[in-house]
């Protein structure tokens, strides 16, 4: 039986928010029904525009945002039953922004034991700093930097020291909210080729959130596509971008430029709205933009369907 | 044909507390009517500087030597500020990364508009409102009539993107600056967002600098590609050259870095510049990439290091190529 790290059950996620004086509340749906499961020691990658709820679900997953609804297992325990200690020894996130995750008035090493002192993890100061040593040794920071401070290093560096934060407890699962997309190419590789050499090394599961597509099909096993809080297509990487069927997921792999001087720009249907999700569109979400949109899209949802191990949400599918 | 823009011999240095930070050293290019001319590099390599140089918009701490920046026949480093910002906006126009900072929340999307043209031209407000709103349509905005009364918050990145553009082409230009026009975008704006500008390019005949790091980007809609590190040109040429001949082992390395569905494998090693970019302040010498090369000997760290050109758009800063000439 496979074992998940990392399960939820149709959650969701809503906010209300004020629509003006004269207008009352209403309801802003982030995540609407979403159903996740990552296999310990697989990568899920999370693609969608911004907007669609990708950011929202980590914060569930994290624990820093109470879900409305649904069920999530973390190592297979119920999230509600957990103390956030308890969720943050088993996930930790590396951000997007290292240079606004760390905070300038501690050095490094002071950043990276955080976790372990927050935790009361360590015996003593010798023992903390042993495994300070480690982690940097292990996401290739120089130990000479331990006393230095974040200003003075570079972005990619900063990366790596979130890394090291992150991974200084051991964790299961590790949550990565588009770890590289601060940073410069040559950079970006040089944290994928760590954060892939990690995964085999420490047994690690992530849940990678990214909108650069090449980057999570280089990386992710699994790949769910989001939009408008809602998964509308999910599969194996390799099955899923050399076969897509929802016709957003064709469009997003349509619009990555891959550098090639023999191609021109892609004619994308897309037109250039993206929906606002207090007021979304009827029927299926994803119509107003759909280039193979008919008239049942805009009155029925589309439901989820699985076969052969990817689902799809679309009344049209393609190949599927 | 003479070009639109020529830069020869472009160098601008920061006076810092640490030092004198030497952002662009001896830097040349041309750009040419109708025709995109790409500057690509990492942060901090001085293509931002470049740009800000050509506009004469540098900071205080800024100093700008070039033995030419001449654009549209005129030499831009002898003409006085008065005249410079008739230019600005009017003749050249700048297009920057950040929609969000870039357009002022106090006004409307129309004031700001019309502002942009009504500044250099004497024109009627009625004539200013109409060339905004054949503009807006221009970069896809439909009911831009309504659009004009909107402010900066109620529109989407994409959105305000394409009223940047709108807003740089207003009182017709002849050279537009993008600096990094996509980047804060969404991958399916971004395509558009291109798309948009490349038309936009062509149909009215204008020069562009396109300033990314972004490869893919560049590879789809340059002519010509400036490869910059650390403050230098490390490699020009065609973008067919560049991409299917790289000479230089940066322009190499990077090309390998990313990953492109269908070529790189799923889940193998990407190939990876090590090392971190040097800051240029101080006495420099040799070849600045030479201590992130695997090339690297000690003849790369003489002075002097000169382009070496071999046709007359072509042309590397490499003494030890890792490809024979004749193949490139």
């Amino acid at each position: 039986m496979v074992e998940y790290a990392l399960q939820t059950e149709n959650i969701k996620k809503e906010y209300t928010i004020s629509g003006g004086i004269f207008h009352g509340k209403k309801t802003l749906k982030a995540v609407d029904g979403v159903n996740l499961s990552i296999p310990k020691g697989s990568i899920l990658g999370l693609v969608g525009e911004s907007g669609c709820g990708k950011t929202t679900i980590a914060k569930l997953i994290l624990g820093l945002e109470k879900k409305t609804s649904g069920e999530l297992y973390i190592a297979g325990k119920e999230i509600s039953s957990m103390g956030s200690k308890e969720i943050a020894r088993i996930i930790q996130p590396v951000f997007q922004d290292p240079y606004s995750s760390l905070n300038p008035r501690k050095s490094i090493a002071k950043i990276i034991s955080l976790p372990l002192r927050a935790q009361g993890l360590a015996n003593g100061a010798a023992d903390i700093e042993k495994k300070v040593d480690d982690i940097m040794e292990i996401v290739g920071l120089a130990p000479r930097l331990k006393h230095n401070y974040p200003n003075q290093l570079s972005g990619g560096q900063r990366q790596r020291v979130a890394v090291a934060r992150a991974l200084i407890m051991r964790p299961e699962v590790v949550l990565c909210d588009e770890p590289t997309s601060a940073l410069d190419v040559s950079v970006q590789a040089q944290i994928l080729n760590m954060l892939l050499d990690l995964r085999s090394e420490l047994n690690l599961t992530y849940l990678f959130i990214s909108h650069d597509l090449a980057v999570v099909e280089h990386i992710a096993s699994h790949v769910a596509v989001m939009y408008l809080g809602r998964i509308v297509e999910e599969g194996n990487a390799e099955d899923l971008f050399s076969n897509p069927s929802h016709p957003y997921t064709q469009a997003l792999l349509a619009s990555v430029l891959t550098p090639d001087p023999e191609l021109g720009l892609p004619e994308i249907q897309l037109g250039i709205e993206y929906p606002n999700p207090i007021d979304p569109p009827s029927g299926c979400s994803f119509h107003p933009r759909c280039s193979k949109c008919q008239e049942k899209c805009s009155i029925v949802a589309p439901e989820a369907v699985i076969k052969s191990g990817k689902l799809v949400e679309c009344h049209y599918p393609d190949n599927f | 044909m003479s070009a639109l823009l020529e830069v020869k011999h472009l160098n601008v240095d920061l006076n810092l507390p640490a030092g004198t930070l030497h952002a662009v050293r001896d830097v040349s290019f041309s750009v040419e009517k109708g025709k995109t001319l790409s500057l690509v590099g990492e942060s901090g390599c001085g293509k931002s500087m470049i740009a800000l140089a050509i506009m004469g918009l540098l900071p205080p701490s800024g100093i700008c030597s070039a033995e030419k920046i001449a654009f549209e026949g005129l030499d831009l480093q002898k003409m006085s500020e008065k005249k410079m910002s008739t230019f600005r906006g009017a003749r050249m126009a700048m297009i920057f990364q950040e929609p969000m900072t870039s357009l002022d929340p106090c006004y409307t999307i129309g004031n700001q508009l019309v502002e942009a043209l009504t500044e250099h031209k004497k024109v009627s407000a009625r004539e200013a409102r109409d060339r905004a709103v054949f503009l807006l349509e221009k970069v896809g905005i439909t009911g831009s009539a309504s659009r004009l009364k909107q402010y900066p918050h109620q529109l989407s990145g994409g959105l305000r993107q394409r009223i940047m553009i709108a807003m740089g082409l207003m009182c017709g230009p002849s050279l537009i600056i993008a600096d990094e026009p996509t980047t804060a975008l969404d991958v399916t704006i971004q395509a558009q967002i291109m798309g948009l500008l490349a038309s936009i390019q062509q149909e009215f005949n204008m020069g562009m600098i396109l300033i990314t790091h972004d490869l893919g980007v560049v590879s789809r809609v340059a002519d010509d590609v400036v490869i910059m590190y650390c403050g230098q040109v490390v490699e020009t040429g065609n973008i067919k050259e560049i991409f299917n001949n790289p000479i230089h082992p940066y322009t190499r390395g990077l090309m390998e870095c990313i990953p492109v569905p269908g070529k790189t494998k799923p889940g193998e090693k990407l190939g990876s510049i090590p090392g971190i970019v040097p800051t240029p302040i101080g006495d420099l010498w040799g070849c600045s990439f030479r201590s992130r090369c695997s090339l690297a000997t000690q003849e790369c760290a003489a002075r002097g290091l000169e382009l070496i050109k071999i046709s007359d758009k072509r042309s590397f800063r490499c003494i030890n190529p890792p490809v024979t000439i004749a193949d490139a």
